[in-house]
């Protein structure tokens, strides 16, 4: 939505300056870039429910590539690494069916790109797998592939180390 | 002052409307109830719970690693509309870009018949309507009637915040005004990104202190604070900005 008001323009001013706590614009500390203060929850919503609708249809045309895969199953997975990515709020965010059997993520957040591999894995008691990769223009600032939760924790980790390093108290 | 019906382009971000009101059951329940009385055009979906760290500082003082993991709101949508579901509040958002209140109305109504229907909803207590306008590389100077000076005239802002809380015509607005915004622009061709300025225009137009259990009544107040958003809107705008928006009467 935000991205696509204007064409292909990529717009993350809200995040910082508008206030969404009560979908009001009542005022707070606008120092804090706490994402839980001061994103925009209906953009979040809409790129997640993008992200289901994408996926759900492509797994229509895909269902042989996930064998015995309950649909339920594969959505929920879907869902914990789209949440993720959510997190770093990012300005675009898309993904594609493989037929490795995973789900690759582009996400674009200011001139960083983020590709994320997650491999669904068809067992009941081991732990999805990913591969993690971030660029900054040419510049690869990060890999890293293991199991989906540390992967996860690298992601947060880079995001949260990139919030601190540009936040300033005057 | 006639308000035009439809201006192109809205230059709208957000358009949301958001619902409070007191149930007898508990939320947990409702959102079962309120899943049954939705029709099939609604989609039902949930956010994972989100692991979040706690702040570093705090981290280091206790000496251990703290999560914390926060619950998202469930979510229906169809084809044009989301709605937001949490505790004692609704929150209507057009799934895509905005659809005009002349489509966005009705869905809202819609929604809120079935709602409504299963007759848990015993009272609405606030109706909040908030529309943002985004002008990308404007001066708000050239769009509304805004200026702002301050005890030093010598001063040249470079961006503008501006914000008033005040009563129209016995409902409760706040109005942010932002001028020239810096934000990250990057088109996906580039690899390089450029700084650009935006500027809002945010109006949040809230009924408060209500006792609402008639359809038709809340309705009514939607639509109130949808013209009320308009009547402030417009009014800001110059003559010959609003002539450059195509405005249909």
């Amino acid at each position: 939505m935000p991205n696509e008001l204007l064409g292909n323009v990529t717009l993350s001013y809200l995040s910082s300056y508008i206030d969404w706590s009560q979908n009001s614009g009542e005022l707070v500390n606008r120092a804090t870039d706490d994402p839980l203060v001061s994103h925009n929850p209906f953009k979040s919503n809409r790129q997640f429910i993008k992200l289901e609708q994408s996926f759900n249809k492509q797994l229509v045309n895909s269902s042989e590539i996930f064998g015995d895969q309950k649909e339920f199953s594969l959505r929920e997975k879907m869902k914990n690494s789209a949440e993720a990515l959510l997190d770093c709020l990012p300005d675009k965010i898309s993904l594609r069916l493989t037929d490795e059997g995973s789900i690759f993520y582009t996400v674009i957040k200011g001139d960083l790109k983020v590709y994320l591999q997650h491999f669904l894995i068809d067992e009941f008691d081991e732990s999805d797998e990913a591969i993690l990769s971030i660029f900054q223009g040419d510049d690869n600032l990060l890999n890293y592939a293991g199991e989906l939760s540390e992967v996860i924790v690298q992601f947060s980790t880079f995001f949260s180390s990139k919030n601190i390093s540009v936040r300033q108290l005057a | 002052m006639s308000l035009p019906k439809k201006i192109t382009p809205s230059n709208l971000k957000e358009a949301v409307v958001e619902i409070k009101y007191i149930s007898d059951l508990p939320f947990e329940v409702l959102v079962g109830i309120f899943f049954k009385a939705l029709d099939d055009t609604y989609k039902y979906t949930n956010r994972p719970l989100q692991q979040l760290p706690f702040r570093q500082g705090l981290q280091a003082k206790l000496g251990q690693e703290i999560t914390i993991r926060v619950g998202h709101p469930s979510l229906f949508y169809n084809d044009k509309i989301s709605i937001q579901l949490s505790e004692n509040t609704f929150v209507f958002t057009s799934l895509d870009e905005y659809i005009g209140w002349q489509d966005y109305k009705p869905q809202i109504e819609k929604a809120l018949q079935q709602l409504m229907s299963t007759n848990h909803v015993k009272k609405c207590t606030r109706v909040g309507l908030r529309y943002i306008s985004e002008y990308a590389g404007k001066d708000l100077k050239d769009c509304i009637n805004f200026s702002f000076s301050f005890g030093l005239p010598q001063v040249q802002s470079e961006t503008t915040a501006f914000r008033s809380e005040f009563i129209y015509n016995g409902t409760k607005i706040i109005l942010n005004l932002n001028n020239k915004v810096p934000f990250i622009r990057q088109q996906p061709s580039a690899r390089q990104v450029e700084i650009t300025q935006v500027s809002i225009v945010d109006i949040d137009v809230i009924a408060d202190n209500l006792e609402i259990s008639d359809l038709d009544q809340l309705l009514k107040t939607i639509e109130e604070n949808h013209t009320k958003e308009k009547e402030i809107y417009f009014g800001m705008l110059k003559k010959d900005f609003l002539q450059s928006l195509n405005p249909e009467y």
